[in-house]
C-alpha cells in the first residue's frame, strides 16, 4: 500500500506543476502495473480492465482492475474523465478523456503505472469525452467542440507529444462518441445534436432545434463520406460500437422535455454500411424502464451480440447483430460501464457502487463468482478492457 | 388535490434522499435508525397497504358474483359495486407509491402493469380495453380463467373493471339503467366482470404473498430478504439496494409520476374518483414519514433527531392544509 500512496501522490504533483511531461525521465517510484497486480507471473495474457472513477473532484481518477487477482489501483486525475481509449501500436499507452465540458486528458502508462502525459484543449475549444486511435496508433482523434459557435469538432493530434495537428468539422453539433471504422480510415461520429456552452454547465441550449446525426468522416482530410438520421429529433445519438463487419451499434438518449409527447423511443439502434438506421425494438415494459438514456454500447463479435447499459434503468439489454431480437436483459443497479473480455466469453458490466459483473456472452447469464466489488471504487459511464504484452 | 401537496411530499423526500446519500449527513443507508424505520414502514405501512388492496378486491368478487345473481342486478347493487370498485381503486393509489420488489417481480411482466397499466408510461388504454370488452362480448368462445390470464396488461386491471362497471359498452353512456339492462340481457357481461375481478385478486395475491411468503420463488419472502440485505445473492437480478433506499426513491419515483402525468385527466374519470384516490395515496404518504401507533422510530423522529424540526413541523402543516 505504502507504494501506492506514494504513486497517487507522484501523480498529483505531476498534474498540479504540469510536470508531466517530465515524467518519463524521472526515477520510477513504483512498481509497473503489470507488477503490480502480479501480471508479470501470469501464464495467461494480462487483461485489465479500465475506467474513469471517483464521486467527487478530489477522487476523480483513472482507475483499474485486474480480473484475474481481483486486485485494483488508481491515478489521480485533476478532473473527472469519461471516454478512454487504448494506443494499438503502444498497447501500454491509455488516454482517458475529460467528461464535458472539461478540456483535459491524460496517459496512463501501464508499464510504469503512472500518468505520462496531457494535453488540453485549444483556446475556444472543450472536450465532448471520448476519442480514439488511428489505426497505426499514430494520431489521436478526439471530439471536442468550438465554445463560441457550438460546432462540432474533431481534433487531431499527435499521440506521443499531444501537439494539434488539425481540426476537421464533425458535421453536427455536440459530437459524442467517436470510433474508427475497420477500414482503418474512415471516423464514425455520434453528433449528439445538444448545443451547450461551459457557462451554462450541461444545461442544453438548443432543445427545440436539436438534431442528431451519424456522421462518417474521413480521418485523413475531415470530408463527410456520408450522414445518417434517427426519425425522431429528439433522441440524441451519444455512443456508439464498431462491429467486425463495419456495423455501429448506437445508443441514444432522448430529450424528453423537448418532446410533445409521451411515446415512447426505441433507444438502441444499428447502422450497417449502405443501409438505414435501424432500431433495436423491446418490449413497452423494458423499454419503460430506461428512463430515456442509454448510456453505454459494445459489441461481442465472437457472438454477434450488442449489449447496451442504461444507468437510468438499472438495466443492461442484448440484442443479436443479424435478427435484431432481443436476446435477454440484466437488471443491475446504476449500469454504465460496459466492455468485451478479452476471451470474448463475457460482457463486464461496471457501476457507480464499484461493482462489476460479468455476463455470460453465451447465454446471457450472470456468472456469480465472477463478481467483483470495489467500496471504495465508484466507477463512471465507460470501462474499457485492455490486452498488453508486458514482455 | 392542490398543486403544491405532490411539491411538499417531494421536498420531503428529497430529504430523505439527502439524508441517506449527503457525505455531510450523520445519515446514511447503513444508518441503524433508518434501517429500523424502513424495517417499521415495511411492517406497519407497505404490507397492510397490500393486504388492504387485496381485501378489498377480494370484496370486489363477492358483491360482483351477488350482483350477477339475476334478482340481484339492481341499481342498488351497481351503486354498492361501483362504491366498492372506488374503494379497491384507492386501496391501490395507497399501495402505488411503493413500485418495487412483489410489486414488479418481472421487469418484463410487472405485475403493477396488470393493475394499473395507465403507470407504465402514462397511456391512456381505455379505447383499447373498450375494444377488447366488445369483441369478448360479441365473442362466442367460452370464457374461462385462461382468457382473462392470458391477456396482455393494457387490457386488464382497475381500468378494465371501471369501463364494466361504470359505463355500458354499447353507447358508453354512465346511465345506470343502461348498464343494469346490459348485464341482464347478454350474461357474458357477467363472466367478464368476475373474470377481470379474479384476475385483479391472482394480482394482488402474487404481491401480498412475495411480501409475506415466497419472493419469485426463492423460498422467502421479499421482507426478509430486503431486511436482511439478501436480494443479490437469492437473485441475479436483483439490484440490491437498502431498503430505506428502495422505498424513498419508489416514493419518489411516484410524485415524480404525479407531476409528469395527467392523471386528473386521464386515470379513474369513469368513476370520478382520482381525488379521492390521490388523497389515498397522500394520506399513506403522511404514513410513510409520521408511522403508526405501534411505530418506534418514524422518519419523522429521524429528522427532528437530525435537527431537522421546522422542516417536520412545515411537513406536517401541508399535509393538514
Amino acid at each position: 500500500m505504502k507504494n501506492t500512496i506514494s504513486r497517487r501522490k507522484f501523480n498529483r504533483g505531476l498534474l498540479t506543476s504540469g510536470a508531466l511531461t517530465l515524467a518519463s525521465s524521472l526515477p520510477s517510484t513504483c512498481h509497473s502495473a503489470w507488477d503490480w497486480f502480479g501480471l508479470a507471473d501470469e501464464k495467461s495474457e494480462p487483461e485489465i480492465w479500465l475506467s474513469a472513477q471517483g464521486r467527487k473532484p478530489d477522487e476523480y481518477a483513472l482507475g483499474w482492475v485486474n480480473p484475474n487477482n481481483r486486485k485494483n489501483d488508481l491515478a489521480l486525475a485533476n478532473f473527472r474523465g469519461h471516454g478512454l481509449a487504448q494506443n494499438p501500436a503502444k498497447p501500454e499507452h491509455i488516454i482517458m478523456f475529460a467528461r464535458r465540458p472539461g478540456t483535459q486528458g491524460i496517459r496512463l502508462n501501464l508499464i510504469s503505472g503512472e500518468l505520462d502525459g496531457h494535453f488540453t484543449s485549444a483556446t475556444d475549444r472543450h472536450m465532448q469525452g471520448h476519442g480514439c486511435f488511428s489505426a497505426d496508433g499514430n494520431f489521436i482523434f478526439c471530439t471536442e467542440s468550438e465554445i463560441s459557435s457550438g460546432r462540432g469538432k474533431v481534433t487531431v493530434r499527435d499521440a506521443q507529444s499531444f501537439e494539434l495537428i488539425n481540426e476537421f468539422d464533425s458535421h453536427g453539433i455536440g459530437p459524442h462518441e467517436i470510433a474508427l471504422m475497420p477500414d482503418g480510415l474512415t471516423l464514425v461520429i455520434a453528433n449528439g445534436g445538444l448545443l451547450t456552452h461551459p457557462d451554462s454547465g450541461r444545461k442544453i441550449l438548443n432543445l427545440e432545434s436539436m438534431r442528431s446525426s451519424l456522421t462518417y468522416i474521413d480521418s485523413r482530410n475531415g470530408a463527410l463520406i456520408s450522414e445518417y438520421f434517427v426519425a425522431e429529433k429528439k433522441a440524441s445519438i451519444r455512443h456508439l460500437d464498431v462491429a467486425d463487419d463495419g456495423t455501429v451499434a448506437i445508443a441514444l438518449q432522448v430529450q424528453r422535455k423537448g418532446m410533445k409527447h409521451n411515446e415512447l423511443t426505441p433507444l438502441a439502434a444499428i447502422h450497417k454500411p449502405g443501409e438505414n438506421i435501424q432500431m433495436l425494438h423491446a418490449p413497452e415494459t423494458l423499454t419503460t424502464k430506461l428512463n430515456d438514456y442509454m448510456g453505454s454500447v459494445a459489441i461481442n463479435n465472437q457472438h454477434r451480440i450488442v449489449a447496451f447499459t442504461s444507468p437510468k434503468g438499472d438495466l443492461a439489454m442484448f440484442w443479436h447483430l443479424d435478427d435484431l431480437s432481443l436476446q435477454g436483459y440484466h437488471a443491475f443497479h446504476d449500469v454504465c460501464g460496459l466492455t468485451i473480455s478479452q476471451d470474448n466469453k463475457y460482457f463486464v458490466l461496471s457501476n457507480s457502487a464499484g461493482k462489476i459483473r460479468q455476463i455470460n456472452a453465451a447465454n446471457l447469464k450472470l456468472e456469480r463468482e465472477k463478481s467483483l466489488g470495489f467500496a471504495k471504487a465508484s466507477w463512471d459511464n465507460h470501462m474499457i478492457s485492455v490486452l498488453s504484452s508486458n514482455s | 388535490m392542490n398543486r403544491f401537496l405532490p411539491v411538499c411530499i417531494l421536498i420531503c423526500i428529497s430529504f430523505l434522499l439527502t439524508a441517506c446519500g449527503g457525505s455531510s449527513s450523520s445519515l446514511n443507508s447503513h444508518n441503524s435508525e433508518l434501517n429500523i424505520a424502513a424495517t417499521e414502514v415495511i411492517d406497519n405501512t407497505i404490507i397492510p397497504a397490500a393486504t388492504r388492496f387485496q381485501q378489498q378486491v377480494d370484496q370486489l368478487i363477492t358483491d360482483s358474483q351477488n350482483f350477477c345473481i339475476t334478482a340481484n342486478t339492481t341499481e342498488d347493487n351497481l351503486t354498492a359495486l361501483q362504491n366498492q370498485w372506488q374503494q379497491t381503486n384507492q386501496a391501490w393509489f395507497e399501495l402505488l407509491p411503493y413500485r418495487f420488489g412483489p410489486m414488479v417481480n418481472s421487469e418484463l411482466f410487472p405485475t403493477y402493469t396488470f393493475i394499473d397499466s395507465y403507470r407504465l408510461c402514462g397511456t391512456d388504454y381505455i379505447a383499447t380495453v373498450r375494444t377488447k370488452i366488445d369483441s369478448l362480448l360479441a365473442d362466442n368462445s367460452e370464457i374461462t380463467a385462461e382468457t382473462f390470464s392470458s391477456l396482455s396488461f393494457k387490457y386488464v386491471g382497475l381500468l378494465a373493471l371501471e369501463v364494466s362497471l361504470f359505463e355500458d359498452a354499447a353507447s358508453q353512456s354512465l346511465v345506470k339503467a343502461g348498464i343494469i339492462n346490459e348485464y341482464l340481457a347478454n350474461t357474458r357481461k357477467c363472466q367478464l366482470l368476475t373474470g377481470f375481478s379474479t384476475e385483479l385478486l391472482r394480482r394482488a395475491d402474487i404481491i401480498v404473498q412475495g411480501w409475506n411468503t415466497d419472493y419469485r420463488d426463492t423460498g422467502s419472502n421479499y421482507r426478509e430478504l430486503l431486511v436482511n440485505n439478501q436480494l443479490e445473492s437469492f437473485l441475479d437480478d436483483e439490484t440490491g439496494e437498502a431498503a430505506i433506499e428502495k422505498i424513498t426513491v419508489s416514493v419518489q419515483e411516484f410524485y415524480d409520476y404525479l407531476g409528469l402525468r395527467d392523471l386528473t385527466i386521464d386515470v379513474s374519470q369513469l368513476s370520478g374518483d382520482i381525488w379521492q384516490a390521490l388523497n389515498a395515496s397522500l394520506n399513506n404518504t403522511e404514513e410513510l414519514l409520521a408511522g403508526t401507533e405501534t411505530t418506534k422510530i418514524s422518519f419523522n423522529h429521524i429528522m427532528k433527531n437530525n435537527r431537522f424540526e421546522q422542516t417536520v413541523a412545515i411537513l406536517q402543516e401541508n399535509f393538514q392544509t
